[in-house]
């Protein structure tokens, strides 16, 4: 008998801008909720959905992309 | 979360200020800080022909966008520093932001010059970091100097500032405490002032306003700068930031207040007469009879 493929689980699908290293994590969660579950500092990224900038308090579902841009530069 | 001027949306929101903006109010907000940043410390004139010095990245191409949008007379510098493909990527990047506004922009190549800075750094083996900062710091000086502008501009931000003096505490670099300023005067018409109009505003700030903006900056980091003491001070600033917000700001603002105490502190000779003061092979401000860049550029 065939077996099905596990249905792969939706979740939040996370770009970095910068690397282009690409993570998903389990949603849904706010941005705030977003950067703490991947240990990134606030004041350190910007987050985009659909290129627009989004404010910590804003809620990502499960099967949205977002991007995270790194802002920290400099040697 | 909703824009505290307007109520409309907002775009980003800032925990050291407890609030939040819209793009067009943030706008707003951000004119406010560099307009307050050169007031307060006396930066330039409107009369005044500032030299923008572009490096491709979001903190120098958004510094140039405002001073000609606060209505400044800004001229672009970019160095190319010969590091292969991030080099030409960011001079792409300058070259672009400025065919799009019709801005002049001047321009040093080091592989012309003769020293890369890769090379010029194998040759003295010292750091890529140092090595590039003695010959930034000189060409922005000299171009400015023959080129007859009033004002050097770079892109330094509150993270950068506030990041430098942590290390300079750290290591207790008097001298350099001494010379942390947004404002270091020109003197005669060998020492042209340098200024950094963007003191108060974060990283994230003048990222959020690139952005916003649509300038097109280079994201990529430079590849001699991995693993930089001054990224690591950024980030435990930043994570004293998350849990106390406006820390950055109080400790670098408190300095300025206080900066005072370092200038006692050191026997620092002035550059009063540069005449007297300058290096016997390139004729540029040294308190040495040769200065570094010289020795970098032409070792005996």
């Amino acid at each position: 008998m065939l077996q099905r493929p596990l249905e792969r689980e939706k979740m939040i699908r996370v770009r970095n801008r910068q690397s282009g290293e690409v993570k998903e994590v389990p949603g849904p969660k706010t941005v705030h909720e977003l950067l703490k579950a991947m240990g990134l500092v606030e004041g350190a990224v910007l987050v985009l959905r659909d290129g627009l900038l989004l404010t910590r308090d804003v809620r990502i579902a499960d099967g949205e992309s977002v991007e995270i841009v790194p802002v920290i530069s400099g040697g | 979360m909703k824009c505290r001027r307007c109520r409309q949306r907002a775009v980003i929101d800032l925990k050291s200020h407890n609030t939040a903006f819209c793009a067009d109010c943030f706008f707003v907000f951000v004119e406010r800080q560099v307009r307050r940043a050169i007031k307060e410390h006396q930066m330039c004139s409107r009369r005044d022909r500032i030299l923008v010095c572009v490096s491709g990245g979001k903190d120098s191409l958004a510094l140039w966008d405002l001073l000609l949008r606060l209505g400044y007379r800004a001229e672009g510098l970019y160095i190319d520093l010969g590091i292969e493909d991030y080099s030409r990527r960011s001079r792409e990047k300058v070259e672009a932001f400025v065919q799009g506004r019709g801005l002049e922009l001047r321009v040093v190549s080091l592989e012309e010059e003769g020293f890369p800075i890769p090379e010029l750094a194998r040759r003295n083996r010292r750091a890529e970091c140092s090595v590039c900062g003695t010959v930034k710091r000189h060409y922005f000086n000299r171009v400015a100097a023959e080129g007859g502008y009033d004002v050097v501009a770079t892109g330094h931000n509150l993270d950068d500032e506030a990041g430098r003096l942590l290390g300079n505490l750290l290591h207790w670099q008097w001298e350099y405490l001494s010379k942390q300023s947004p404002v270091l005067p020109g003197v005669g018409e060998a020492l042209v002032k340098k200024v950094e109009p963007l003191c108060r505003l974060t990283e994230r700030e003048t990222a959020a306003y690139a952005l916003l903006r649509g300038i097109d900056y280079q994201l990529e980091e430079c590849p001699m700068s991995r693993g930089a003491t001054s990224l690591k001070y950024k980030e435990v600033l930043n994570l004293l930031e998350d849990w106390m917000p406006g820390t950055k700001a109080a400790f670098y603002q408190g300095f300025l207040k206080n900066s005072e105490i370092f200038r006692r502190e050191t026997d620092q000779a002035p550059l009063e007469s540069p005449s007297s003061f300058r290096c016997s092979q390139c004729g540029q401000p040294s308190l040495a009879e040769i200065c570094n860049f010289c020795r970098l550029t032409n070792p005996t």
